[in-house]
C-alpha cells in the first residue's frame, strides 16, 4: 500500500468518528438552544394572555396553539413545560409541540391556560445536521486528496527519482550514484544514508574485485616456476616409472590450477571491464572462422555441421570477447556431442545465434548451468567455466541467452538485441 | 647465439637459463630494471626475453630503450598479467613475440626458434633431422629429398617437434601448442592421437624411420635414440 493511500485512510477512520461524535454534540446542544428559547416565549406569551384576561377581555381560543379553560379547583403547580404531540386540525396531521401547563388566579377566578409552539421536527433536525456535517467530511477529505497529490508530485519527487535509481543501480556500472538533493530533512537524511551505503559497496566491492585479480596474477608466477620445474623434469626422459608416476600427476594437477586461475582471472577482467575496446565485428564471419579452426576436431568425431545465414549480422563488441564467445559455444558443441553420427546446426538470423547439437541429456538443471564450476561429470577434467564465461559476456553485453534441451538435441540461443530496447 | 634473460623471479630465470642452455645458447641474465639496461648497454644479445613487471622500471620502457640502439636484437615479451593492453604495448614497441605466464619451456622455445628463424635467416634457412627436412618459410617437409604432403596441423606438429628434439613433451604442451591456450577445451586429446598417428605414417610411408616415440604416460618424444 502506497504511503498516501495509507494517510488518506488513516484520516478517513479519525474523521468519521470525529464528525459522528459531532454531530451529536451539535444536536443535543442545538436542541437545548431551542428549548430554551421556546420555554422563554412560551412564558411570555402565557403573561400576554393573563394581562388580556385581566383588562376584561374575554380568554381566547386558538386551537392547539393557545387553550384557556375556567376551572374550579386552585391547583398547585403554577406551571409546567413539557413536549407533546397534538393532532393540527389543519394540517390534519400529528406535529411535535412544546406547551407551557399554568393554572393562573385572575379576578377571583381560576384559569388553566395552555400556551403550545410547534417544534421544529426532530428528524428533519437531524437530517439538516447529517447533511451538512457529511458535505463538510466530503470537502475535507477532498482537500486532504488534492493537498496530498500536490504534496507527491513536489515533495515525494525526489523520493521517487532516487528510488529509480536505486532500482537501476549496479555494482558493475562503476558509477556512483547521483542522489536527487531534497529540502525535506527526514529525504535529505535518508539520501545521506544511502550515499554512504552505496559508496561504501562499491568500494567494497572494488577492493574484492581488485584482491581477486592482484591474487590470480600473484599465483601464475608460483604455478610459472612449478610447471617449469616439473616440464624440466619430464623433458629429459630420464624419469624410471616410479619418479614418472609422481611427477606426472602433479605436472597435470599444476596445469589444472594454472587454467583454473586463467579462468578466474578472465571471468573477473570481464567483470571488471576490462574488455571495453569495441569493433564492428560480423558474427557470421567469426563463425565461419571458428568452424574452420575446428574442422580437424569436428572431422575426427564424424560430426556434420550445418551452417545457415539468413542475414549478414555485425555487432559492436569486443573482438576478444566475441571470438571467445562463438568459440566456446562451438567447442562446447563439439564436446558435448554425440560419439558418433553428431550434428551441429549453427543458425543466423535477424540478430539471433542459434547453436544446436546432437547429445544426451544433461544431468545439471536447467537453472544452475550457467554457474560456476557446474558440470555434468563430476569427475571431468573440465573445468566447468566455459558457460560461466560465455554467460557473463553475453550479460556485458546485454545479450539474451537461453538453453533447452529436447529429444536429444542440445539447443543455445542467445539473443544480440530485445526487441523491447528497439521500442524504446 | 646470445640470450639475455630479464626476469625478476629468481626460479623462473634459473629454469629458462638451464633449459636454454641446454639447448645450446649462451645465456645471460638480469633480475631486476638497472641490471638489465646496465647489460644492454654493454653488450650485444641476439634475443631478449624481457618480463614486462620488473623491481625498478616497467619492462616497456626497457623495450623502448632497446630498440632505440639495437634493431636486429630480437625481443620476446613474457607477461603474467595476460592482458591485451601489454601485448598490444609491447608489439607496438617493436617486440617480435608474445608469451604469456604460465608457458611451457618446449613453447618458449620454439617461439624463440621461430624468432631467431625470421631474425637473422628470414626464413630461408632449412631444418634438417637426419633425413628428414623443413622448409619453414614454404611449409614444406622432405624426407630422403621427396616432399610429403602435411595438413597444416600436421606441419605445426613436425616442427614443434623436431624444435624440442630430444625431449619430452607432455600432451598439454603438444595440444595447447596446437590449438591455443582455450580455456575449458583442452580436456580431450584424441586429436592429438589422431594427428601423431597421421604425422607418422607419413613420414614412414615415404622411407623415414619412425622418430616418434610414446614416452608412456607422460607425453611424446621426437629422437633417433
Amino acid at each position: 500500500m502506497k504511503l498516501l493511500r495509507k494517510t488518506n485512510i488513516s484520516y478517513l477512520v479519525l474523521a468519521i468518528p470525529l464528525f459522528a461524535v459531532g454531530a451529536i454534540f451539535l444536536f443535543m446542544h442545538l436542541r437545548s438552544v431551542i428549548d430554551e428559547d421556546v420555554n422563554e416565549e412560551l412564558y411570555v406569551d402565557k403573561l400576554r394572555i393573563v394581562r388580556q384576561i385581566e383588562s376584561g377581555e374575554p380568554p381566547p381560543q386558538l386551537y392547539p396553539l393557545i387553550e384557556v379553560n375556567k376551572t374550579d379547583v386552585s391547583k398547585t403547580i403554577q406551571y409546567q413545560f413539557s413536549d407533546t404531540v397534538m393532532l393540527d386540525p389543519v394540517e390534519n396531521e400529528y406535529d411535535p409541540f412544546r406547551q407551557l401547563y399554568s393554572v393562573a388566579q385572575i379576578n377571583d377566578s381560576y384559569y388553566e391556560i395552555i400556551v403550545r409552539t410547534p417544534l421544529l421536527d426532530t428528524e428533519d433536525l437531524y437530517s439538516a445536521i447529517g447533511v451538512s456535517i457529511g458535505a463538510l467530511l466530503i470537502i475535507l477529505l477532498a482537500g486532504i486528496l488534492i493537498i496530498n497529490h500536490f504534496i507527491s508530485k513536489s515533495i515525494w519527487k525526489p523520493f521517487y527519482k532516487n528510488l529509480e535509481k536505486l532500482k537501476g543501480f549496479s555494482l558493475n556500472d562503476n558509477g556512483s550514484l547521483e542522489i536527487e538533493p531534497s529540502s525535506i530533512h527526514e529525504f535529505r537524511e535518508l539520501n545521506q544514508v544511502i550515499g554512504d551505503l552505496t559508496d561504501r559497496v562499491t568500494h567494497d566491492y572494488m577492493m574484492q574485485k581488485e584482491f581477486t585479480e592482484n591474487a590470480s596474477h600473484e599465483l601464475q608466477t608460483p604455478l610459472t616456476i612449478i610447471l617449469s620445474k616439473l616440464e624440466m623434469a619430464i623433458g629429459k626422459g630420464d624419469l624410471n616409472p616410479e619418479q614418472a608416476s609422481r611427477i606426472v600427476p602433479a605436472y597435470e594437477a599444476a596445469r589444472r590450477l594454472s587454467k583454473l586461475n586463467q579462468a578466474l582471472l578472465l571471468l573477473t577482467k570481464i567483470e571488471n571491464n576490462q574488455y571495453s575496446e569495441r569493433n564492428e565485428i560480423s558474427i557470421n564471419e567469426l563463425v565461419k572462422k571458428t568452424i574452420e579452426a575446428n574442422k580437424e576436431k569436428i572431422e575426427a568425431l564424424n560430426i556434420i555441421v550445418n551452417y545457415q545465414a539468413e542475414n549478414e549480422v555485425t555487432l559492436n563488441i569486443n573482438p576478444s570477447l566475441a571470438e571467445m564467445l562463438v568459440n566456446n559455444l562451438t567447442g562446447n558443441a563439439i564436446k558435448h556431442n554425440l560419439k558418433e553420427n553428431g550434428h551441429i546446426w549453427i543458425e543466423i538470423s535477424d540478430h539471433q545465434l542459434i547453436i544446436k547439437n546432437t547429445g544426451t541429456a544433461s544431468e545439471i538443471e536447467r537453472e544452475t548451468m550457467f554457474q560456476r564450476f557446474k558440470k555434468d561429470n563430476p569427475s571431468s577434467p573440465s573445468l566447468g567455466l566455459g558457460l560461466s564465461i560465455i554467460k557473463k559476456i553475453c550479460e556485458l553485453n546485454d545479450f539474451e541467452i537461453s538453453y533447452s534441451h529436447q529429444n536429444d538435441i542440445h539447443k543455445l540461443q542467445i539473443i544480440f538485441e530485445l526487441p523491447s530496447k528497439n521500442l524504446q | 647465439m646470445k640470450i639475455l634473460i630479464i626476469e625478476d623471479e629468481k626460479d623462473i630465470r634459473e629454469t629458462i637459463a638451464e633449459f636454454l642452455s641446454n639447448e645450446g645458447y649462451i645465456c645471460e641474465s638480469a633480475g631486476d630494471y638497472d641490471t638489465a639496461e646496465e647489460k644492454l648497454y654493454l653488450y650485444r644479445y641476439n634475443v631478449v626475453i624481457l618480463d614486462i613487471t620488473l623491481p625498478g622500471g616497467n619492462g616497456l620502457e626497457l623495450l623502448k630503450e632497446l630498440k632505440k640502439d639495437h634493431h636486429e636484437t630480437g625481443v620476446l615479451i613474457v607477461s603474467a598479467k595476460n592482458s591485451l593492453d601489454d601485448k598490444i604495448a609491447g608489439l607496438d614497441l617493436g617486440a617480435d613475440d608474445y608469451i604469456a605466464k604460465p608457458f611451457h619451456l618446449a613453447e618458449l622455445n620454439s617461439r624463440i626458434k621461430a624468432l631467431i628463424r625470421r631474425q637473422f635467416f628470414k626464413g630461408a634457412d632449412s631444418i634438417d633431422f637426419n633425413e628428414v627436412k623443413i622448409l619453414p618459410d614454404n611449409k614444406e617437409v622432405f624426407v630422403l629429398d621427396n616432399p610429403i604432403e602435411l595438413t597444416k596441423k600436421e606441419f605445426d606438429l613436425l616442427l614443434y617437434f623436431i624444435t624440442n628434439k630430444n625431449r619430452v613433451l607432455t600432451k598439454e604442451a603438444l595440444a595447447e601448442h596446437m590449438w591455443g591456450d582455450n580455456i575449458d577445451q583442452a580436456d580431450n586429446f584424441d586429436f592429438l592421437y589422431t594427428h601423431i598417428k597421421n604425422l607418422r605414417k607419413k613420414i614412414v610411408h615415404a622411407g623415414g624411420k619412425d622418430y616418434l616415440k610414446t614416452v608412456y604416460g607422460m607425453g611424446y618424444k621426437f629422437s633417433d635414440h
